[in-house]
């Protein structure tokens, strides 16, 4: 399974793209939504695991643009942020996105979301 | 390099930063030790991480985390030093020029990290900051911003340290 990770925090990269790893999930880092996009667009991930919070709203942005797109609207995508508020949660499932986790990320449960949302083993 | 960090503080050097050394990294340090030197009023002296148990990081849940793995541990605190340090200017910054959205952004960008890496404590204080910005109160993100900093500058070493231990563990 290949998966796009968008954060801008190198940390939390770090430490999901470290985890998926161990759990042989292949992950293609992005740091901000404009590779999150173009990253999505040329390697046609299983799923997108997007950050919400990136400065200027922008990954709710980039969101709308992968959902947008004929190509990739299909991609799932598990929304992740710092506080995942009601309001966050609700429009983050909005936008097209499957679920929206909180964090700190519990790896086992990402990693679980992810082969159900991908039909994978 | 870690291993330059603990010759410098072995000799008796109170704290370290490697070269290239970014400015905010030198400008948050001066101002730290400036304040330290200035009285009691002033952010708490260097970490003390001769307690392993400091209750800063949840260990067992890190370690988990990352499958007890010392390289992830020490590239986390590579990373984190990287951005938080120079989030904690930031933030000092916006908190002098009452720009609460900065705040806001500042206190939800190192509450992801501190989270991330099971800060419990340090991230309830990002939280506070967040929502001090949210609220348009900038002002009083001011009073948790020494604890903030005196965590947020504890929190690489002590991922350091963990590192050292489980790779002793696994030697």
């Amino acid at each position: 399974m290949k998966v796009v990770l968008a954060d801008d925090d190198k940390v939390v990269v770090q430490m999901i793209s470290a985890g998926l790893k161990k759990r042989g999930i292949e992950i293609i880092p992005a740091f901000d939504a404009m590779q999150a996009v173009m990253a999505t667009m040329k390697s046609a991930p299983d799923a997108v695991i997007m950050d919400l919070n990136m400065p200027g709203g922008t990954g709710v942005e980039a969101v709308r643009r992968i959902k947008g797109s004929t190509k990739t609207g299909v991609i799932p995508i598990v929304a992740i942020t710092g506080s995942a508020t009601e309001e966050a949660r609700r429009s983050a499932l909005d936008l097209g996105a499957v679920e929206c986790l909180e964090k700190p990320i519990d790896l086992d449960a990402l990693a679980a979301l992810l082969q159900r949302l991908t039909g994978a083993d | 390099m870690a291993g330059d960090r603990e010759r410098c503080l072995a000799a008796g050097m109170d704290d370290y930063l490697s070269k290239p050394v970014p400015r905010e990294d030198m400008e948050m340090m001066l101002r730290r030790y400036a304040a330290a030197a200035a009285g009691p009023a002033g952010p708490a002296a260097p970490a003390d991480v001769e307690h392993p148990e400091s209750g800063r990081i949840d260990r067992s849940t890190l370690l988990r985390a990352v499958d007890n793995d010392g390289s992830i541990l020490e590239e986390l605190a590579r990373l984190f030093e990287g951005q938080a340090f120079g989030q904690i200017v930031e933030l000092r910054a916006a908190i002098e020029a009452g720009d609460a959205e900065a705040v806001r952004r500042l206190g939800h960008a190192l509450k992801g990290g501190l989270a991330t890496l099971y800060a419990r404590e340090a991230s309830a204080l990002a939280h506070e900051v967040e929502e001090a910005g949210r609220s348009g109160n900038p002002e009083r993100a001011r009073r948790v911003l020494p604890q903030l900093e005196a965590e947020v500058r504890a929190i690489p070493d002590e991922l350091f340290e963990l590192a050292r231990t489980v790779a002793a563990e696994d030697a």
